[in-house]
């Protein structure tokens, strides 16, 4: 595969990508208006009706949606998705102080879950049939089990009241993402763990492994360096796909842990309807999972050289 | 925090210091009476010093005879007795501003003499989990008004309510009607100021009412709208600032202005908004109450220190005062679970707001307190009456006897002893007990106890003998249990033949639908816990009010809203406000459910008296750490 296939490649799914991120954006903009009256969060009881109206039109929420909706897009094209109803602040702003937590704890728990979950499989898939092999089978199907709100307190209550070992919640120090990390990751990890194990055991009954043992390598060699790559593709298949789960998954870990990211913003912005900033927020996560997917796309010729050589 | 104590602090907390320097004054015990109250390094102990501050006190007391026989001569004298008192403060403040502080937080020890004892602890730290702080810093902007944790606790306001008394009292200020009860002269206490050092004026109070109503001079253009214009909408002219601590106000001739502008309108520095902006004073969030904001990451936490300079010390420790706690940190925990364990695990000191499910076990549990926030926000079911409900255009809400039968078949003592703490009590009127409508002995008698039997006979008679259907509308997650309660009450009304469709919905969804008042069916909502009745009469009770769904023209309620809004003697319109509550009540204007009960908890080496506080932050300034 050329650099010119992999430049066409990139183009083309650039071009899906924003076509993805338009129609979500979109799609969020209009249900959001429908849905929610943000000026009644922004008033108490007494407010009067042209109070609140006066307040609609500040907002740029009176008129009717098409117009709104075409002025919201001229906005969007220079990047401008309007100020927060709550703090005033420009909605990208608002988020892009968030992002750098949610990135953090996606990738912490992103990393935890490929040096759990890959291990896991490689020796669950060499032991196969063994207790090893029946105890991570075991522990993948808990994690996938497991709510992970659930699973987030009660990490909580052990760690942090019984032992005193982690803090409740909050960020600031190493110590404070330990937990959340855990919570978030350990599902993610019980899938490449399943990947893991499936995609070795089908590479280590193949004949160019049978003929890599004949040729006198030694197993380790085998395994990491030809079996591996090879058990990895589905995984990085998945991968793309896991970084949307991670992100949707940090709504509610954010919440358990107070941990303050993205997830959290946009569980806040939903419940009292400051679009901006909603907006701001969808944009930038399905944005982080188009680019994910296009990088997995673009990994591939790496992780497999049988598609660099001619796309098999 | 037991009533004994309650009632102990109290007594003591009455001989404030200003009363005494005036009583001193007056009582012509001069020199001698102002040196024992407060000018000289031996007042500091407290148990002698209240004895003899009592007798001083007694000796004041012939002053109001004094008073009838001689006004003229009274008057003078109570102007000289204060110009004194107030020269002596002044002079205090001026010579030493730190020997002041001490004396002041000695008193506080003193007066407040809890039986679970021990010193104030002037250096704790306390951390407050709290479920989130969101938002930008200007209080008079929307949203951040009707958030919690920016209130009293930094922004003062003019006027407050007495905690125990709930009658309002000065605060920054105070007023007096002039002109035939046309306009407000507002005078300000010196000493106060914004927390950069600058003093608080009549120009910022001209400045803050302005703003709220989108008049102010800066913002000709009327680009910036508060959201808030509401709280000044008795204003009906421009203010004019008699000197640096006098304003006018010209006001619509209405007894409940005063208490709007000044319990509900949050003061801002004119000079710092002028100079930088909404926007950026959005970022700034100078104020000049109890706690000086000290850092603010949304969504992590809120720090603020106490405000050393504020004017107002512990003399009465039901108002709003001085803090005892050095910095008071609000960290987010927006789980309730977790804000639970944060407690446990020794990371937080205090939860102002969590479920009864949580804190029940906590009970009994030392190193807890369990916090019991009584005399919030009743529960109350609202009929729509305005619109038909059926095509024939009748609307079976109109007839008191169908409201009636609603009232007898909700069984509300076992709902709440069920459902919430055991520890609410039943709604009665407009609000609250604590609003001066219903009392409890009036209130007996007139109990529209659960009956099924006389439901039933009283829809028969009203012609429903198979009842009727009907929309029911309630919130979902505002307080604990509502959609059970909504739920209970449904059953409850089926089996009188008023048959509900219930939909529960999110609270700006649902107070929308209300705010329409075309919607036909029950509404469940809440009344106000403000202390002076106004806002719940103003938005649910009076013809016209934003959230009133149910009027009735021939009650002569709306006779006795009007007759209470332009009666300016205190006493007769409590008079007005309970007869206005026992109407409402005997004319079963809604389904009177309970009071809510709220529910915290806080280690035991803290003490709080929240007296209505838990839905608000700002009552954090009451915390009194204790040296363990």
């Amino acid at each position: 595969m050329g650099v010119q296939s992999i430049l066409s490649i990139l183009v083309s799914r650039l071009l899906q990508g924003i076509l993805v991120v338009f129609v979500v954006v979109s799609v969020v903009f209009l249900v959001s208006r429908l849905a929610r009256n943000p000026v009644e969060y922004l008033t108490t009881d007494e407010t009067t009706v042209e109070e609140k109206e006066l307040l609609k039109e500040q907002l740029g929420l009176s008129g009717p949606i098409g117009i709104q909706y075409v002025n919201f897009l001229i906005d969007a094209v220079q990047l401008d998705l309007g100020n927060s109803f709550i703090s005033a602040r420009p909605a990208l702003s608002e988020v892009s102080s968030r992002a750098s937590k949610t990135l953090q704890l996606g990738a912490a728990a992103l990393i935890f879950s490929l040096a759990l979950g890959i291990p896991l499989g490689i020796i669950a898939a060499l032991r196969r049939a063994s207790p090893t092999d029946w105890l991570a089978r075991l522990l993948a199907v808990l994690g996938q089990a497991t709510p992970n709100f659930w699973l987030g307190l009660m990490l909580i209550f052990f760690f942090s009241v019984q032992l005193g070992w982690m803090p409740t919640g909050g960020s600031g120090g190493v110590k404070h993402i330990i937990l959340p990390t855990i919570t978030l990751g350990l599902l993610t990890s019980a899938v490449s763990m399943r990947l893991t194990r499936s995609g070795m055991i089908d590479v280590m009954n193949t004949d160019f492994i049978r003929t890599a043992r004949a040729k006198g390598l030694r197993e380790s060699t085998v395994i990491w360096r030809h079996a591996l790559r090879h058990a990895l593709l589905p995984v990085a298949t998945i991968l793309g796909l896991q970084v949307g789960y991670l992100i949707a998954g940090t709504i509610i870990v954010e919440q358990v842990f107070a941990w303050p990211g993205i997830g959290r913003l946009m569980l806040h912005t939903i419940t009292v309807g400051d679009f901006p900033v909603l907006i701001a927020a969808i944009l930038v996560i399905s944005t982080s999972i188009v680019a994910a997917n296009i990088l997995v796309d673009l990994s591939y010729p790496i992780i497999d050289p049988r598609i660099r050589a001619g796309g098999r | 925090m037991t009533e004994r104590n309650y009632w102990q602090r109290m007594r003591r907390s009455r001989l404030s210091r200003r009363a005494l320097l005036r009583a001193s004054g007056r009582a012509g015990v001069g020199a001698a009476g102002l040196a024992l109250v407060g000018c000289g390094d031996d007042d500091d102990d407290s148990a002698t010093q209240v004895q003899q501050q009592q007798q001083t006190v007694a000796q004041a007391q012939p002053e109001q005879q004094e008073q009838q026989a001689a006004p003229a001569q009274q008057q003078q004298q109570d102007q000289q007795a204060d110009a004194q008192a107030q020269q002596v403060e002044q002079q205090e403040q001026q010579a030493a501003p730190a020997q002041q502080q001490q004396q002041d937080q000695q008193q506080a020890v003193a007066t407040t003499d809890s039986a679970r004892a021990g010193d104030t602890d002037w250096e704790r730290i306390v951390t407050v989990a709290v479920p989130n702080a969101v938002g930008g810093l200007d209080v008079q902007a929307p949203g951040n008004y009707t958030l919690k944790w920016n209130g009293p606790l930094h922004f003062d306001r003019l006027l407050q309510y007495d905690l125990v008394t709930r009658e309002i009292v000065p605060h920054v200020g105070n007023f007096e009607w002039i002109e035939d009860f046309t306009a407000l002269i507002w005078h300000i206490n010196p000493g106060h100021a914004w927390h950069d050092g600058t003093p608080l004026t009549a120009e910022d109070i001209k400045f803050s009412i302005d703003r709220a109503a989108g008049a102010a001079a800066y913002n000709e253009s009327g680009t910036y709208e508060t959201g808030i214009a509401y709280i000044v909408s008795a204003v009906n002219g421009e203010s004019s600032v008699v000197d640096d601590l006098t304003l006018r106000l010209p006001v619509n001739t209405d007894v409940t202005a005063p208490g709007s502008v000044g319990t509900t309108l949050p003061l801002v520095p004119k000079h710092l908004i002028e100079e930088i902006g909404d926007e950026a004073y959005n970022r700034e969030g100078l104020a000049s109450g109890p706690f000086q904001l000290v850092n603010f990451e949304p969504d992590i936490e809120v720090r603020s220190a106490r405000n050393d300079n504020y004017p107002i010390g512990y003399e009465d420790l039901n108002r709003i005062h001085r803090p005892w706690v050095k910095e008071i940190v609000q960290s987010v925990r927006p789980e309730p679970v977790a804000r639970l364990a944060a407690i446990q695990a020794g990371e937080a000191d205090v939860t102002p707001s969590l479920e009864w499910e949580l804190v029940q076990e906590f009970i009994d549990e030392p190193g807890f307190e369990v916090l019991f926030d009584p005399g919030c926000c009743p529960h109350t079911i609202f009929p729509n009456t305005l619109v038909p409900m059926f095509e024939d255009g009748s609307n079976p809400y109109r007839d008191i006897r169908v409201r009636q039968a609603m009232n007898h078949a909700v069984d509300v003592e076992t709902i709440y002893t069920t459902l919430a703490t055991g520890r609410e009590q039943r709604a009665y009127g407009i609000g609250t007990r604590q609003l001066g409508g219903m009392q409890p002995e009036q209130s007996g008698p007139l109990t529209m106890e659960y009956d099924v039997e006389k439901a039933m006979q009283l829809m028969d008679a009203a012609g429903y003998a198979d009842g009727f259907e009907s929309d029911f509308y309630g919130t979902a997650g505002f307080f604990a249990w509502t959609d059970q309660i909504a739920l209970s009450v449904q059953q409850y009304l089926d089996v009188v033949g008023i048959r509900t469709n219930l939909q529960l919905d999110p609270l700006p969804d649902f107070r929308a639908r209300m705010a329409q008042r075309d919607v036909p069916g029950l509404h469940y909502y809440f009344t106000n816990q403000s202390p002076d009745p106004f806002q719940v009469i103003n938005a649910e009770v009076a013809a016209g009010g934003t959230l009133s769904v149910a009027e009735y023209p021939e009650s002569g309620i709306q006779e006795l809203v009007e007759a209470q809004r332009s009666e300016f003697d205190p006493a007769k319109r409590k008079q007005y406000l309970n007869e206005l509550a026992q109407l409402i009540y005997t004319n079963a204007s809604w389904l009177f459910l309970f009071e809510t009960v709220g529910t915290g908890l806080m280690r035991d080496d803290l003490e709080w008296d929240m007296k209505g506080n838990s839905r608000d932050y700002g009552g954090l300034w009451g915390i009194r750490p204790l040296v363990t």
